[in-house]
């Protein structure tokens, strides 16, 4: 287990299947895999990453490996029963193509055992509606880098609650020129300065 | 090299703070700081997500009316709303201010090159459509040919134009460097009259040691044909560099700039 931590936390998705397979074959539970490799490693390299210790491409690879362990138990998890953590809706707002602050919030969710349902860039508010209709999230994550996407963040939580979606989910946004303050405006439930904080924002989200 | 102060945007909190409280003196401080560290034109951009259009008018030409009290250099209007461009070129007294930016998305060329023809304005013209920002260079050529066609069509001159090839991460993508490289020969080579522009410090977002990144960044684009930057000139490793380079691509007449800047730093106190 130690050995697959580090495996992904060093970003090596040539080695981690083949480890995840072999501990597969020694009996180790699924979820053990998970919740004692695969989540802690993308846990350390998020505070790493938070603390200024490695950078973004590290961060980049280790999810590689994440997701390249996942993708093998993927099929195991379908039958074990194992439920994510969660499931969340994200995207970047309408107008704006900037992804790598919303592919950080991705890939600490997923780290951390959520489902993720990726709405890519410029995504419009209706679209957002019709996800949470479709996929029924428990938590929303919209990103914004641009000035003037940020009123799209308002008119997107504003259609969510005219199709009375409001109250079944939780709304974060991030983005450089977001702040608290205009969260709050907004109506957002939380305004989060980096991934990290969007992940344990979501993880007590859901489990209150 | 033209170098566009990026210091006046409203995606940095305390600019956008000067601007709702009609701080003056905050937002001329930052103008003269970075006209005395070497920018040609002062970039502004007032836009915080302003509810009603209205309030983006006013704003930005609040943002304008200082700084040209601040500054004689030209400005240039940075905003993705039409209407707060013109309303922005409409109230220059000074020289000819710049547009940033257009695109090759539709409703933006529709709406932005007929104002760069009325105000005879620069124009930073970013390499991406309808589609978003393409991944590889056909496909930021293609937007950029959309855009060069167009601007001929608007009766805008070539030379006015200054392409974006708008680089990506290099921590996300390893090739964005590359890519942003060959873009700028690309243009150079094939939409004859025109110029490159690039908004510099993307390029270093997520990696240790940005001001290095930087600045082989800048030196690189200056050597694949670059004519104008948008950066911090208040970065020192940034600016000399770029002087150096100028210097050494034989654009600094017996070195007056680089020696200038040299002694500027001196003075200061500052490590040569």
């Amino acid at each position: 287990m130690e050995e697959l931590k580090k495996m992904v936390a060093e970003g090596r998705d040539d080695l981690v299947p083949d480890k995840v397979r072999a501990l597969l074959d020694q009996g180790t539970d699924v979820e053990a895999v998970m919740k004692q490799a695969l989540i802690p490693a993308m846990d350390q390299v998020g505070e790493l990453f938070q603390s200024g210790e490695i950078f973004l491409p590290e961060m980049l690879v280790a999810a590689q490996a994440m997701k390249a362990g996942m993708a093998v138990l993927e099929p195991f998890i379908k039958g074990s029963g194992v439920k994510p953590l969660g499931r969340a809706v994200v995207g970047t707002m309408q107008g704006d193509m900037h992804d790598i602050g919303k592919n950080l919030v991705i890939m600490s969710l997923e780290g951390a055992g959520f489902e993720v349902v990726d709405l890519g860039m410029d995504v419009a508010p209706e679209a957002f509606v019709a996800a949470i209709q479709t996929h029924q999230p428990r938590i929303v994550g919209m990103s914004a880098l641009l000035s003037s996407t940020m009123t799209a963040m308002k008119k997107t939580i504003q259609a969510i609650d005219d199709a009375g979606l409001r109250g079944q989910v939780k709304i974060m946004v991030g983005g450089a020129p977001v702040n608290r303050e205009f969260a709050k405006e907004i109506g957002a439930d939380f305004y989060g300065k980096d991934s990290v904080a969007g992940k344990v924002f979501a993880t007590e989200a859901v489990q209150i | 090299m033209i170098v566009i102060g990026e210091k006046i945007n409203a995606t940095r909190k305390s600019i956008a703070r000067a601007i709702a409280s009609r701080d003056e003196e905050a937002v001329a401080i930052l103008i003269r700081q970075q006209e005395e560290a070497g920018a040609d034109v002062l970039d502004l951009n007032a836009g915080a997500g302003q509810e009603d259009l209205s309030r983006a008018v006013e704003d930005m030409q609040w943002l304008v009316g200082v700084a040209q009290k601040a500054t004689a250099k030209p400005l240039a209007m940075d905003s993705e709303i039409p209407e707060v461009l013109e309303a922005a070129l409409s109230v220059v007294t000074g020289p000819t201010a710049w547009i940033n930016s257009v695109s090759a998305e539709k409703r933006r060329m529709e709406s932005v090159l007929p104002l760069a023809k009325k105000f005879a304005s620069p124009l930073v013209a970013l390499c991406m459509d309808d589609h978003g920002i393409p991944g590889d260079l056909a496909g930021r050529m293609r937007a950029a040919e959309i855009l060069y066609r167009a601007a001929d069509e608007n009766g805008i001159p070539f030379e006015n134009l200054y392409f974006d090839p708008l680089v990506m991460p290099l921590g996300a993508q390893s090739d964005a460097g590359a890519l942003a490289l060959s873009c700028i020969r690309s243009i150079k080579e094939n939409l004859v009259g025109s110029k490159t522009v690039l908004g510099l410090s993307n390029v270093s977002f997520g990696l240790p040691m940005r001001p290095a990144l930087n600045q082989a960044f800048l030196i690189l684009c200056m050597g694949a044909g670059l004519d104008a930057a948008i950066l911090d000139p208040c970065d020192e490793t940034l600016m000399t560099g770029l002087l150096a380079a100028e210097a050494l691509m034989g654009k600094d007449a017996h070195c007056g700039r680089f020696i200038r800047a040299y002694r500027k730093q001196m003075k200061k106190g500052g490590k040569p």
